[in-house]
């Protein structure tokens, strides 16, 4: 431990030295563009609409410049729904990405395991049976998110938390909660449960006010918890042994970023309901963009919120006079590139499986 | 961490044996400090035991291979490991002598990984204690340990697309703050792992690319990045063919020879742990049979109580260690 | 240690012979008081279906409205219109469609070697909803008769993309299933919500219940079941020879792809025939092997019989079960058998020996 100096006599240090920098080089330049690209459809979708604004006019609008008009449609109505779809992609990528990560599974992914159905099922009480409606809803969602959440973890928890029985108790607990969501929509009045059912497909149409900023604050304040955390992830991808030997305490560690990301889903679910396969997919794009076998946490969420901001719009304006719910294009969009993921994967690549 | 120990090895003749196969290895000289933790700021001052064998300093004993009560790296006493309320080892007392080459041998199932994964805290006591000089292993923090003990576990997972480098610079990660930056320190450190394990070439390649033989030198220039005294290898020649394992093997007892690092492996081939071990210690149904030096622990009836086996011993042509030959069943003409 | 071959056959024709026939023995006996008793358990739990429910019918009356010729038969009595109306078909659905799931289940998790494999959990009864409710909304098909025939479609399609992604891999199965279901899952949401009267419709199909049907479809669906049967029992020889691999089934003269094939129509047939009966009911087919398993061992020949039996035991006493369990009304079948076979997935994942990586 004596080389303080970069000695470059020392053979294959500026290699590793230059491997490192075109890493961070990639990195910043796949972030880069994501986010710009965010903002340029942010900009798009503050001039679309029935209302025609120009950029400069939204643009001044989001300031507080402008018209009565303009500020109302820009400030009360665009603005909320750009920055609820960035949010929340952002926060379901993040999540998924973490997921992944510490599952060491490529399909893991919170609205797969449970989590999101529970979410929904939260809501879907709260909206059917004790028949409220707003943040409350968006409350027992949350709620409902973190006692699925719960209930995996109690029930996969033997002697430490394992990767694979997490996985297979997810599963299970998916399926109890879709039962009793089918249960409770056949029970209530068809309207009614044509409007819980609705909420069940994820939308960013009407965030605003006090769920749009708790979302923002959830989303911030958890990014923060998981940048704490992320230089685990390095050690944690090569295996449970190698990460001990390295110094991590495994299951505390896993424990506490499968927590994380539970509550970045809980407060994604709460805010737009669940947005179907972001947390899935958006990370697998960010792993092969940055293809260097990381996490590729934060450009997972960059690409989250390009992917569902995207989503929104394409929904929103595709088809000329419906407005067809984010949730429903991520799937439809999700499907074929899910399945293309999977069938392309050569055996190797799901060994953790 | 740079005492370099041109320790002699390979004596021809069958070197008289230090201890007495069956009995565990309690050195006259207290515990030697061995447990030296390399000169980092944030690092705890090593408590060093005063000793009269080996002079505490790097962790690097002299060579001298006769002398009697060398240093002792780890211990276990009265260890009990087990899994699932069936216990595999049960109060197991052990020294593995610092600065040497120690292969553990036996049959399958006899508990040679799970004793190593015990002393590498991989997996939990039932009973006993691990000592590091004359510290508990479980109290010490994760990182501390890390910083002080290596492990090459049996398995190992290359997440997908990372590269050689990246891969060796996780070995870093004890070393590192808060926010996992690297250092130019970090880069050399890494920059010597790649050429002492020979892939510095390949530095920039997918480790999934590699070769099984190429892949292990890069797991091994990981452990090496953490810049530990100790290092412990649970098979790390499973699945390499000969040439490759005699290439690892040859690569591990270099750095013995030139850094002085503690090995200790885990091995199925008796002949080659015969061959680069200093010391042997051969285990059976939890419990060590034999250890010593290869010439005096395995001999034909050790042989055949440990593994069941009927052999001949004869000295290997090549470096004069103990050769095991099977009898078998089938007799030639 | 090892002796010598010769040796070793003198010692094995000494003692083995005698304790292979013991062995043997006692497995037979064991295995005919267990189909015995499941026998035994599904008549108590017919007969509990007829009697029990949010009203409770003796007996009596049960036996005078089923026989024609008994004292005091009179269809026209309330409690024995119920019998006749309601109880009746819905043991019948449970009946068949209980063998069905017990049979697809045998069936799904001997192919992959799977113990959480279920045709809910991998995403073919989701495909089968799915394929009903383009019917019902697409093409105006209202009755259970029409739209069973997509059942078996859409769980066809999505067996044929569950298999073919998912590889027969224990965990990349589930994940290939569950995911199917979430795109599915948007899918069916997206058409319901164009169309009030689809939606209606379909949320009562969706829970997965026994009642409300009429016995029409159990005339046009019987030979399906039937045939899903036979084809069960003709693999059961075949299954316990591929749980011990690939490999080893092929060397021992099995035709994989004949193998593979037969599942692949039981697999459609029963899924589809269960679904169309009761709708998409999940991890029924997941339990009933496993309690089957603990009462008879791994010979699929002594499994399939067991599982046939068990199966509408399951989802026969869950629709009992939800019959009692709110007090003046009722719970779907499917709802309680979901409720019954999470922890039994549960315990499934926890006690198996997990690698720890």
């Amino acid at each position: 431990m004596t080389a303080d100096v970069l000695d470059s006599r020392i053979p294959g240090i500026t290699v590793v030295a230059r491997l490192r920098a075109a890493r961070r080089r990639r990195h910043a330049l796949v972030i880069g563009v994501a986010l710009l690209g965010a903002l340029g459809l942010a900009v798009l979708a503050l001039t679309l609409g029935a209302a025609g604004l120009t950029p400069v006019r939204a643009l001044a609008a989001v300031v507080g410049m402008g018209e009565r008009g303009d500020l109302f449609v820009v400030q009360h109505l665009r603005l909320p729904r750009v920055l609820a779809a960035l949010f929340s992609g952002a926060g379901f990528a993040l999540a998924g990405a973490i997921f992944q990560s510490v599952l060491r599974n490529p399909l893991a992914s919170p609205d797969i395991l449970g989590v999101s159905t529970g979410a929904s099922l939260g809501a879907v009480w709260a909206l059917l049976t004790l028949g409220l409606g707003g943040v409350a809803v968006a409350a027992w969602a949350f709620g409902g998110a973190l006692l699925a959440a719960g209930a995996i973890w109690v029930l996969a928890w033997r002697r430490g938390l394992h990767a694979i029985r997490f996985v297979l108790v997810g599963v299970g607990i998916a399926y109890v909660c879709g039962s009793t969501l089918a249960w409770l929509l056949s029970r209530a009045e068809v309207r009614e449960a044509q409007t819980a059912l609705l909420w069940t497909i994820g939308s960013v149409a009407d965030v605003r006010g006090a769920r749009l900023t708790i979302l923002g604050v959830g989303l911030g304040v958890l990014a923060l918890v998981t940048a704490l955390l992320s230089r685990t992830q390095a050690p944690l991808a090569l295996g449970d042994d190698h990460a001990a030997a390295l110094g991590v305490r495994v299951s505390a560690t896993r424990a506490g970023l499968l927590l994380t990301a539970v509550a970045l889903v809980a407060v994604a679910t709460a805010a737009a309901g669940p947005v179907a396969f972001v947390a899935l997919v958006a990370p697998a794009i960010a792993r092969r963009l940055m293809d260097d076998g990381g996490a590729a946490l934060a450009a997972s969420t960059a690409v989250g919120a390009l992917l569902v901001l995207s989503a929104d719009l394409l929904g929103q304006h595709l088809f000329p006079g419906m407005s067809v719910p984010v949730g429903i294009v991520t799937g439809l969009v999700g499907a074929p590139y899910l399945l293309w993921l999977l069938s392309g994967r050569s055996e190797r690549r799901t060994a953790a499986l | 961490m740079t005492a370099s120990v041109p320790s002699a090895r390979r004596p021809a003749s069958a070197p008289t044996p230090r201890v007495r196969p069956g009995r565990t290895v309690v050195p006259s000289a207290a515990t030697a400090a061995s447990a030296v933790v390399p000169a980092d700021d944030d690092a705890p001052a090593p408590t060093a035991a005063p000793s009269d064998g080996a002079a505490p300093g790097d962790g690097a004993a002299p060579g001298d291979t006769t002398a009697p009560g060398d240093g002792v790296a780890l211990r276990t006493e009265g260890v009990r490991i087990g899994y699932d309320g069936r216990t595999v080892i049960d109060g197991l007392d052990l020294a593995l002598p610092v600065g040497r080459i120690t292969a553990i041998v036996g049959p399958n199932a006899c508990g040679k990984s799970t004793l190593l994964k015990g002393i590498a805290r991989l997996h939990p006591l039932s009973g006993g204690r691990v000592l590091l000089g004359d510290r508990d292993v479980a109290a010490m923090s994760r990182r501390e340990l890390a910083r002080v003990l290596g492990v090459l576990p049996q398995s190992s997972i290359a997440p997908d697309g990372v590269r050689v480098a990246e891969l060796v610079s996780r070995g870093r990660y004890p070393h590192q703050g808060w926010f996992g930056r690297h250092s130019s320190t970090d880069d050399a450190v890494v920059a010597r792992a790649l050429v002492a394990t020979g892939v510095a070439d390949l530095a920039t390649r997918p480790v999934a690319e590699l070769s099984g033989g190429q892949r292990q030198r890069v797991w091994i220039a990981m452990v090496l990045a953490q810049e530990t005294d100790i290092v412990l290898l649970d098979e790390p020649t499973t699945y390499l063919d000969v040439a490759h394992q005699v290439d690892l093997l040859d690569l591990l007892a270099e750095l013995n020879a030139e850094r002085g690092t503690t090995v200790v492996m885990v091995l199925h081939e008796l002949n080659l742990a015969a061959r680069y071990a200093d010391h042997l210690v051969v285990m059976r149904a939890g419990t060590v049979v034999a250890q010593g030096e290869p010439g005096a622990v395995l001999t034909e009836a050790i042989v055949l109580d440990a593994f069941g086996l009927d052999a001949r011993v004869v000295p290997d042509p090549v470096s004069g260690t103990p050769l095991v030959v099977p009898v078998g069943r089938t007799r030639r003409p | 240690m090892l002796t010598s071959p010769s040796a070793a056959t003198a010692d094995a024709a000494a003692i083995g012979a005698p304790a292979v026939d013991a062995l043997v023995a006692g497995r037979r006996t064991r295995f005919l008081l267990v189909l015995g008793g499941c026998a035994v358990l599904l008549g108590l739990v017919v007969v509990a279906s007829l009697v029990l429910g949010v009203r409770t019918i003796a007996p009596g009356q049960v036996w005078a409205a089923l026989v024609p010729g008994a004292a005091g038969h009179d269809p026209a009595h309330a409690d024995q219109a119920v019998v006749l109306q309601l109880r009746v078909p819905r043991t019948v659905l449970g009946l068949l469609a209980g063998t069905a799931l017990g049979c697809v289940g045998t069936v799904i998790q001997g192919i992959t070697r799977n113990p959480i494999a279920d045709p809910g959990l991998l995403g073919i009864t989701p495909g089968a909803s799915l394929a009903v409710v383009a019917a019902v909304s697409f093409l105006g098909v209202t009755t259970p008769r029409g739209f069973v025939w997509f059942a078996f479609a859409g769980a066809a399609l999505a067996a044929l993309v569950v298999f073919a992604i998912g590889r027969a891999q224990p965990v990349r199965l589930a994940l290939v299933g569950a995911a199917l279901t979430a795109i599915i899952t948007p899918l069916i949401a997206l058409l319901l919500l164009r169309d009030v009267q689809a939606f209606d419709r379909y949320r009562f199909w969706a829970v997965g219940s026994l009642a409300a049907r009429d016995l029409s479809i159990v005339g046009a669906l019987w030979p399906f079941l039937v045939v899903g049967v036979l084809l069960t029992v003709a693999l059961a020889r075949r299954l316990t020879l591929l749980a011990m691999g690939d490999d080893v089934a092929a060397s021992l003269g099995q035709d994989l792809r004949v193998t593979r094939a037969l599942a692949a129509a039981a697999i459609v047939t029963l899924a589809g025939v269960a679904t169309a009966f009761a709708g998409p009911i999940a991890l029924v087919g997941l339990v009933v092997p496993h309690a089957a398993r603990r009462l008879v061992g791994t010979d699929y020949r002594l499994l399939t019989p067991v599982a046939a039996l068990l199966g509408p035991v399951i989802l026969l006493g869950a629709d009992v079960i939800g019959r009692l369990i709110v007090p003046g009304a009722e719970l779907e079948a499917g709802v309680v058998a979901a409720f019954v076979g999470a922890p039994v997935l549960v315990a499934v994942a926890r006690g198996r020996a997990i690698a720890s990586t």
